[in-house]
């Protein structure tokens, strides 16, 4: 990869992670939705650049159904969700800041000192895989540490864009009909899990999952 | 993609529409159910036996349909059959009772067919990537018949599948990508064909297939129900319509571990046998022995045959962990869990509409108060309990024997978990089956209800006693 490229990626993988982190800190459903969205933007980016450099008519197509599909479709239901659900402004978490700031450095630190350098000869830039990684990682935490449904949707869609982040970085060649259908999956998912929120909402007049104790044993 | 594997695929897409568009009264579902479930059955058998017959197939196709898928296919297909069969008569009560309205029928057979496509895609798929979308689909498909009876305990529970099963799947897709990258590198197609396997030995990174295969599976593990990530199953199958408990247990379990397996090939031809079947071994003996702890405590049934499922699983994972002639015996294992516990889900059914109640506290002599239902109840019991004359005794046995030959702790572990397991459900049939009759009138045949049960039941029997040359040899190409 030429340089320009390398540093136009490191820009934009800085936003993947950078987003997640101010997930953490966000305690707003709307900007949680926001920073997904802004995070999706951009992965598309990234993939973007990566069809540019191969020339690659089907990467500018996939780069072009994330740009739809989890830039603008996936948003926009999230934030449909929250003007007509009844649900919440804000959603809370089980760690305090300086918890999920230390939960945070703990996790750049698992992704530096043990999966960077064991992908070392894999990823195309050991800088950008720690980027893609952490905000992988750093997502898992936020759906874990997350009370509220719509908060943990926004998460485990977070870890999703990180993936794909990452993913960039192995060179991985597969057919075009793959990637559109993880796509086509995310964004079934997204309705499906926004269906649930709904539900939930519904039913325990809340999206805070903790109160859920029916099955509890 | 043969024309068999085409009609077979296409189906149930077309089922689904089919079941969702046409606003007629139910039995246009129903009837469709039924139908198109028998084609698929006989499809699936075709498919299978065919392969026997060893047609060629291009080992770079997205869709191949080996002799290990096909196994899992056909007992899909025969749990699909009877779960479609069943349904009929089951929805036409929760709609009698009012749990739920007309328009829900035809919803859940969109939803019934749409899951057993997402299994078909899962069994025949021969590309990593596509495995995994086949895979997460299924979560997407079922999602939603878990939570069909729109309680708030059935959206609790299908919420905790979604999430725990989408994280997990997500860090399986991670591991995916791994291990996919790995072999796109060494010029070999991402397919799991033996011939392409075969080429892997010595060209990929140790360590990061390592890497690569833990988080696969933990992916797929969490999917399968293996402890500690089943905290999501026993919630979702008691709470799902029996038909889709029956599936979900029988079926989509099975999936989940085909995912494994397939991976457990890749890994096996670049690390050797041990590093998989290792993992394979450690999340065996703790499946069955914190599975055996809760059957023991349990006091719902339908959790009982969930915690019981994890159990098999675990008992499954550790044949294919040891290979050779226990790894034969575990795919014949899953075979008879599969139909003993469709069995028993689909009995459960028949048993909560008698008395009203999940609670094993309040069944009482089901032998004399069902006596269609409470023998078949009774059966599929010993079946999982794995006491002989029934096939899972044999497999069992085949399985703890290579475990005692290769890790003599180990094997006295799983002893002592399943002697647990065996009391437990020894102590709940008890009071099932052997207390006073509830008083009412005993329970009337009804084809519907009864004929899928008398089916899986007759199966099971069978299958224990003797098994077909054409099974046998599918098993045997199955495990290798």
């Amino acid at each position: 990869m030429d340089t320009s490229l390398v540093a136009a990626l490191l820009i934009l993988d800085t936003a993947v992670f950078l987003a997640v982190v101010v997930m953490h800190l966000a305690k707003k459903h709307s900007a949680l939705i926001a920073l997904y969205a802004a995070q999706s933007i951009a992965v598309s980016g990234m993939l973007l650049l990566i069809a540019r450099e191969e020339h690659s008519a089907s990467t500018y197509a996939v780069a072009a159904a994330i740009f739809l599909a989890k830039g603008a479709l996936v948003p926009w239901l999230l934030r449909r969700l929250l003007a007509k659900g009844n649900i919440p402004a804000t959603s809370a978490s089980y760690l305090s800041t300086p918890e999920t700031l230390f939960g945070l450095l703990l996790v750049t630190l698992f992704v530096q000192t043990l999966l960077v350098p064991a992908l070392a000869d894999l990823v195309r830039s050991p800088g950008l895989a720690f980027l893609a990684l952490s905000a992988l990682f750093a997502s898992l935490l936020l759906a874990l540490t997350r009370k509220g449904a719509l908060a943990q949707i926004v998460a485990i869609l977070a870890i999703e864009n990180s993936l794909v982040a990452f993913v960039m970085l192995l060179g991985l060649r597969t057919h075009a009909l793959l990637e559109f259908g993880i796509v086509l999956d995310i964004l079934v998912w997204a309705f499906v899990a926004s269906a649930f929120v709904g539900m939930i909402t519904r039913h325990f007049g809340s999206t805070d999952v903790t109160i859920m104790k029916q099955l509890s044993e | 993609m043969s024309a068999a594997t085409l009609t077979l695929l296409s189906l149930p897409i077309f089922a689904s529409f089919a079941s969702f568009g046409v606003r007629s009264r139910r039995g246009f579902a129903e009837a469709l159910g039924v139908i198109v479930g028998t084609i698929e059955l006989v499809l699936a058998l075709f498919i299978a036996f065919s392969q026997l017959s060893g047609a060629s197939s291009d080992p770079r196709a997205f869709i191949l349909f080996d002799p290990l898928g096909s196994l899992f296919l056909v007992i899909i297909c025969v749990l699909g059959f009877s779960g479609l069969i069943y349904s009929s008569s089951y929805l036409a009560r929760e709609v009698a009772d009012g749990a739920i309205g007309p328009t829900r029928v035809r919803q859940y057979y969109a939803l019934f067919h749409a899951f057993m496509f997402s299994m078909f895609l899962a069994a025949g798929s021969n590309n990593m990537i596509l495995l995994w979308i086949a895979i997460e689909a299924t979560t997407l498909a079922s999602a939603f018949l878990i939570s069909f009876f729109d309680r708030p305990a059935s959206i609790e529970a299908a919420w905790k599948y979604i999430v725990i099963n989408s994280v997990a799947l997500l860090l399986g897709l991670f591991g995916v990508f791994l291990m996919a990258a790995a072999i796109d590198r060494a010029g070999m197609p991402l397919s799991f064909d033996p011939s392409v396997l075969g080429g892997l030995g010595g060209m990929l990174p140790a360590a990061l297939i390592q890497m690569a295969f833990v988080f696969i599976l933990i992916g797929y593990a969490t999917k399968a129900g293996f402890a500690p990530m089943h905290t999501w199953l026993p919630d979702a199958h008691s709470q799902a319509p029996v038909p889709v408990s029956a599936m979900l247990s029988g079926a989509l379990l099975n999936i989940a571990f085909l995912g494994i397996l397939r991976f457990k090939g890749v890994a096996d031809a670049t690390l050797g046998g041990d590093f998989a079947a290792t993992a394979l071994l450690v999340f065996g003996i703790l499946s069955v022995s914190i599975a055996a702890i809760f059957i023991l405590i349990q006091r719902q049934y339908k959790r009982l045959l969930a915690y019981s499922s994890i159990e098999h699983m675990g008992l499954i994972a550790i044949g294919m962990g040891l290979g050779g002639a226990a790894a034969v015996a575990a795919l014949l294992h899953a075979l008879y869990h599969s139909l003993a516990k469709s069995m028993l889900f689909l009995a459960s059914g028949n048993i909560a509409h008698r008395y009203h109640s999940l609670e094993i506290a309040d069944v009482r002599g089901l032998l004399k108060s069902m006596r269609i239902t409470g023998p078949i109840f009774f059966i599929g019991l010993l079946a999982v309990m794995g006491l002989p004359p029934f096939g899972t005794f044999m497999t069992k046995f085949a399985i703890l024997a290579a475990l005692f030959e290769q890790h003599l702790a180990l094997g006295i572990a799983a002893v002592i978990a399943l002697a647990l397991a065996v009391a437990g459900f020894m102590r709940h049939a008890s009071q099932i089956f052997f207390g006073d009759a509830d008083g009412k009138e005993p329970e009337r045949g009804d084809l519907a209800r009864s004929a899928p049960l008398i089916l899986l039941g007759l199966s099971l029997v069978i299958l224990g006693t003797w098994v077909p040359e054409p099974l046998v040899a599918l098993v045997r190409a199955a495990a290798l």
